[in-house]
């Protein structure tokens, strides 16, 4: 390589670095002050590069576009906190990234109703275009302006924080809310104030970037990613970690772009994984459970339903009779398709809620043991055979597998952590998928001929599809539902709500974690097989986090921790985004909106109003199942645990 | 005490965690100039006491006032804001936060307190000598006249000590007992829970008694030191059983 | 011989030394109980015992075999079992979940799967028996978290009895009660502890009842023993008085 070359590289990795670390600074500001993973970052990021375009568009002035346009997403940030998340602090992380994640869906359709799914072009700045020479090279000088402008961005923030009352005030606030109450700040207005600063870095990172990345709909998918891989690495809510971290990936990555581009992204997640497993805190985090905080507890108990309970078999009867009623109307094959894939939805929100809602272990990485399920049976039917059979055992063979190695590596780790983990791991998969191209068809997919059950019955029959779907709905929560009322069902609930006390009682905490995963991940692949066989069809979309995320809204818009209501919540989800899609353009807007009511207004989703109702006719018992954690115990006195 | 003028006064605080009650119409006052010690055993009630004054946590029932002031809805925050300044049991200073800024923070609200930083490290030289340390490198000594002194920089008109002289050695129990002496010589009123009697017994004026969250005894520093029945049925203390129930 | 013996152990947090350099050497029989002043370090000295925290240094012995360093659940399965200070419950989950939780640790098929945590009879029947030694039959189908103080107490008692240990540590089961109260509870964790032989190390604070119970008593302060012996040579152990009472102004500087 000439020095040429080098330098080149050299002065790209510092330009991938810088945006990085802008992208990164902002999530780990709100991480590390109020503790929330914002999966609206990515589309803070995106809306700031729109604004920018649009307002240079208007004005002409980049300079201009530069400061209002994340001035005014730092305003909409702001708005969003103070009307949602600002309620729910004290509550289970699990609420402040379903927030977020709704967020994120009303503001992507946002922006493609405003200004189209298109790429942008967005023009170079005029005093900014063109070439400058450094010594021998010859470089662009919009991106040295990248360079010195992330830099002095970066400073100022760094120097914000270190020496401003204001700095001084949040970063008080992240070891101890509490005793800044007592030195008279009203600690709230300051995380507001946190998150619209962290917005306002998302949004100037993304009218930095417009320029020289495109602009469009999926650019806030890959910075999120960005943060979340940068903050992961350089340790969760840790500034100077991001910028460590941020020079790291920003070099790697221009160094495996440049020479290994088909394999750039999987050494993203490689080196995520590796360092969460090597250093769980990340390089400059601190490992800390805020263990009240991480809690997922429900102030009321709902207990799962039998399947021979009255309701159920009425509910079993009905779908059972709907394909015959059905028969000869036009829309049958949709309608009972339609059904179909409820069930699968079901399947998959049911094996979530085992780890989740059951444990509580926050999984952000279902989708990888729904992907695997899916690739398992369109691999074997490319290679090997049709039958469903072999394809479902291998589907939930390989998922269970893969899940207990998922739950061996993440069971020491609790609350976010956790999530991050299956985050990283979900994504890992994902990349998988895209890069090995031979085996796996890329980006492309497989398509594969159509399954055939017990070698006579062609599962590409609507008809057929459904029964063999509703059966193995039915079969998954009947052994789902036994495994729950089994010694090591109530094992799983212990270590919900104290795994510590569960240790001090000999049990073997960390070996449970494992097996919870394996059975979360087998039931996960049956879903993923089930999806493949109806769609004859499976891509790495199946694979990619926002499957997870959309796994979790069923989740709790279903009932959190009462299993059938999760099968619900996956039902209801899917008929939604089905039928809203025929009707709206801009159905996950409203989505977006649905799952942010259900969680600041109904925490414990469907399934609760039910109890409201009962409530209601009954007595005057206090209604509603919210899931806010305990109120925390009196520390009266000694006690003093001080790791 | 009657002719001074009262400076907190708190009637019939009922106040409670979840779902038990914790405090069962507490009362105490505390009046001007005056050290007020808060006795009882574990789990009496007593830090509770001090978190419902703070607001910390809001009392069910009751009344809080300070200075004539109904205080009892106030958030924390505003709280502070009148004067009243609360060093908790656990110290909680900000461990990463250095010690300059750790006392930078007890005025970050209230810039005119009761002492600049500079005067603060005129009276703890040792803060001084480690201005630039992380104030979790502190020993627990020096962690607690930081947290006295962080108090003090801000506005204190009235301050609340939750056992000050906890698990200190004696040497750093004195610079505690001097400290909370000068603050006095302030005319600064403090209402301390210590379970050091002998502490008590050279600081306060007054005590009251707290047992299960209730109000069981009100007297003078004089009044109890005499009264050895007292401390054994209810600061556990004594070293004469006379329990019957057992056997 | 004794059943449990530390040698030089110590534990620091930072620059707090919260157990330092403690030897203890605990008998088979009596009661044996750990007092001191707040912040004395006897929580932490439990925690070490118990494999919740790992030691800085020293040795932990029971039954003539090092525990130093396991994990929790290896020393709960060697018996020893504790309480904690601030009732650690399966808060969500009703009085009897609890204890069934507890008991089944014991059951051969406590990791099945597949048969129903109902049909464990023994287990149940433990669980029965358990919730009336406890006093709290009537509140079985309540949870946890809506229990009075004094019943959490109860049953953070009966959750460590539960894995039937030959040791039990107790870290001030009497925390936030009456005198009334404390003497009911002290006396109903005897009767328990009696009828099973199981070993009692108490963290007391209330004099009185450690005095009139203990056959024993360790005095910690600051990390450190400073006497130990028996309730009467507690009670003439001037450093003892001195460490509770506090020192008179004008000793601590000679």
């Amino acid at each position: 390589m000439s020095t040429n070359q080098l330098a080149f590289l050299i002065l790209n990795g510092l330009a991938l670095s810088m945006l990085y670390i802008l992208i990164a600074s902002g999530f780990a500001v709100i991480f590390g002050i109020t503790d929330v993973l914002n999966f609206a970052h990515g589309v803070f990021y995106m809306l700031g590069a729109y604004l920018a375009f649009t307002v240079v568009d208007a004005t002409g002035s980049f300079a201009i576009a530069l400061i209002l346009g994340p001035l005014v997403v730092a305003g909409l940030g702001i708005g969003i906190e103070r009307l949602t998340l600002h309620y729910i602090y004290d509550r289970s992380p699990l609420y402040h990234v379903l927030i977020t994640f709704g967020v994120l869906l009303i503001v992507t359709d946002v922006v493609e109703f405003v200004w189209g799914t298109g790429t942008k072009f967005f023009p170079t700045p005029d005093l900014l275009g063109g070439a400058v020479s450094i010594g021998p090279v010859i470089y662009p000088r919009y991106r040295l302006f990248t360079i010195a402008a992330g830099a002095c961005i970066a400073f100022l923030t760094w120097a914000l924080f270190r020496y401003s009352d204001f700095g001084l005030i949040v970063r008080g606030g992240a070891q101890d809310k509490q005793t800044v109450r007592l030195m008279g700040v009203n600690i709230s207005r300051y995380y507001t104030l946190i998150f619209g600063l962290g917005t306002f870095l998302a949004a100037i990172a993304g009218a930095l970037a417009a320029p020289f990345l495109s602009v469009n709909p999926a650019m806030g998918d890959d910075a999120l990613i960005i943060a979340f891989v940068v903050v992961a690495i350089g340790g969760l809510g840790s500034f100077g970690g991001s910028i460590v971290a941020g020079v790291i990936v920003g070099f790697i990555q221009t160094i495996t772009n440049t020479f290994a581009s088909e394999i750039s992204g999987f050494v993203l997640y490689l080196l995520l994984f590796g360092v969460l497993i090597l250093k769980p805190e990340g390089i400059l985090g601190a490992y800390e459970i805020r263990e009240q905080a991480a809690k997922l507890s429900y102030d009321r108990t709902i207990d799962p339903l039998n399947l021979t309970d009255r309701r159920v078999l009425v509910v079993l009867g009905l779908l059972l009779l709907i394909p015959l009623a059905f028969e000869g109307f036009s829309l049958s094959q949709y309608g009972m398709g339609l059904i179909a894939l409820m069930f699968v939805w079901g399947i998959l929100a049911l094996s979530l809620d085992t780890v989740t809602g059951y444990t509580g272990l926050i999984s952000f990485g279902h989708a990888a043991f729904y992907g695997i399920g899916s690739y398992a049976v369109a691999l074997l039917t490319v290679h090997f055979t049709s039958s469903f059979v072999l394809g479902l055992a291998a589907a939930v063979t390989v998922a269970a597998v893969v899940a207990w190695l998922v739950g061996a590596v993440s069971a020491r780790l609790s609350g976010l952590y956790f999530a991050v983990v299956t985050f990283a791991v979900g994504q890992m998969l994902y990349q998988l998928a895209l890069s090995w191209s031979g085996f796996t068809g890329g980006s492309n997919g497989l398509a594969i001929d159509n399954v055939t059950l017990l070698g006579a019955l062609d599962l590409s029959n609507t008809f057929v599809f459904y029964y063999l779907a509703l059966s193995l709905l039915v079969l998954c929560y009947y052994l789902v539902k036994r495994i729950m009322d089994s010694p090591f069902g109530l094992q799983l609930k212990a270590i919900r709500e104290s795994e510590r006390r569960a240790k001090f009682l000999g049990y073997d905490t960390n070996k449970a974690k494992r097996r919870v995963f394996a059975i979360s991940g087998a039931v996960g692949g049956v879903a993923g097989a089930l999806f493949t066989t109806r769609q004859t069809f499976t891509s790495p979309d199946t694979l990619y986090w926002i499957v997870s995320g959309d796994a979790l809204f069923a989740v709790i818009l279903g009932g959190v921790g009462t299993l059938y209501g999760p099968i619900i919540g996956g039902a209801v989800l899917l008929g939604l985004d089905q039928a809203l899609t025929i009707y709206f353009d801009y159905w996950r807007l409203i989505l977006g909106a649905v799952l942010i009511f259900i969680v600041l207004f109904a925490p414990r989703g469907l399934v609760s109003f039910y109890y409201i109702f009962e409530d209601r006719l009954g007595d005057d018992d206090p209604a509603g199942g919210t899931a806010n954690p305990e109120t925390v115990a009196p520390r009266d006195e000694e006690e003093a645990v001080q790791e | 005490m009657s002719e001074t003028e009262t400076i907190l006064a708190v009637e019939e605080i009922s106040s409670s965690y979840g779902s038990g009650l914790v405090l069962e119409d507490v009362s105490l006052t505390v009046g001007k100039g005056e050290v007020v010690g808060l006795l009882g055993r574990n789990g009496a009630g007593k830090t509770t006491t001090l978190r419902s004054i703070t607001g910390v946590i809001k009392p069910r029932s009751g009344k809080i006032e300070f200075r004539g002031q109904d205080i009892t809805a106030l958030s924390d925050h505003e709280i502070s804001n009148l004067g009243i300044s609360y060093v908790v049991e656990e110290r909680a200073v900000f461990p990463d936060l250095t010690v300059e800024e750790n006392l930078r923070m007890g005025g970050i609200k209230q810039p005119s307190g009761i002492m600049t930083i500079e005067e603060i490290f005129e009276w703890m030289p040792r803060l001084d000598e480690r201005k630039e340390l992380k104030a979790s490198k502190l020993s627990g000594g020096e962690q607690q006249m930081l947290a006295i002194g962080r108090a003090l920089r801000g506005k204190t008109e009235l301050l609340l000590l939750d056992e000050p002289t906890e698990g200190l050695a004696p040497q750093i129990v004195e610079d505690v007992i001097d400290a909370i002496e000068r603050i006095q010589e302030q005319d600064i009123p403090i209402l301390v829970v210590e379970q050091n009697l002998n502490t008590i017994f050279e600081v306060a004026d007054r005590v009251f008694i707290l047992e299960q969250g209730r109000n069981v005894y009100e007297g003078t520093v004089a009044e109890l030191r005499d009264d050895t029945e007292t401390q054994q049925q209810y600061l556990g203390v004594g070293t004469n059983p006379d329990v019957e129930a057992f056997d | 011989m004794s059943m449990l013996e530390t040698t030089n152990l110590h534990k620091r947090f930072g620059e707090l030394q919260a157990v330092d350099d403690v030897n203890l050497s605990i008998d088979r029989e009596g009661i044996h109980s750990i007092i001191g002043p707040n912040g004395a370090g006897k929580s932490t000295l439990f925690h070490l015992l118990t494999g919740y925290l790992n030691p800085t240094g020293g040795e932990i012995r029971y039954k003539d075999e090092d525990i130093a360093g396991l994990p929790p659940r290896k020393i709960v399965q060697k018996g020893i079992s504790r309480s904690f200070q601030i009732a650690d419950l399966f808060e969500g989950l009703t009085v009897k979940e609890n204890l069934q939780i507890a008991t089944q640790a014991l059951d051969e098929k406590r990791n099945s799967l597949w048969v129903d945590s109902e049909s464990l009879t023994t287990t149940l029947e433990k669980t029965e028996q358990l919730l009336e030694d406890i006093e709290l039959v009537d509140l079985a189908d309540v949870r946890a978290d809506a229990l009075s103080h004094g019943d959490q107490r109860k049953l953070e008692i009966g959750l460590a009895l539960a894995v039937e240990p030959d040791l039990i540590l107790l870290d001030e089961p009497t925390a936030g009660m009456g005198k009334q109260e404390s003497v009911q509870m002290v006396r109903l964790i005897r009767r328990l502890v009696d009828e099973r032989d199981i070993k009692l190390i108490l963290i007391e604070h209330d004099i009185g009842i450690v005095m009139r119970i203990s056959d024993r008593i360790s005095v910690l302060n600051r990390g450190q023993i400073i006497a130990e012996g028996s309730p009467e040579e507690i009670q003439q152990n001037e450093r003892v008085q001195e460490a509770y009472i506090g020192t008179k102004r004008g000793e601590a500087s000679e």
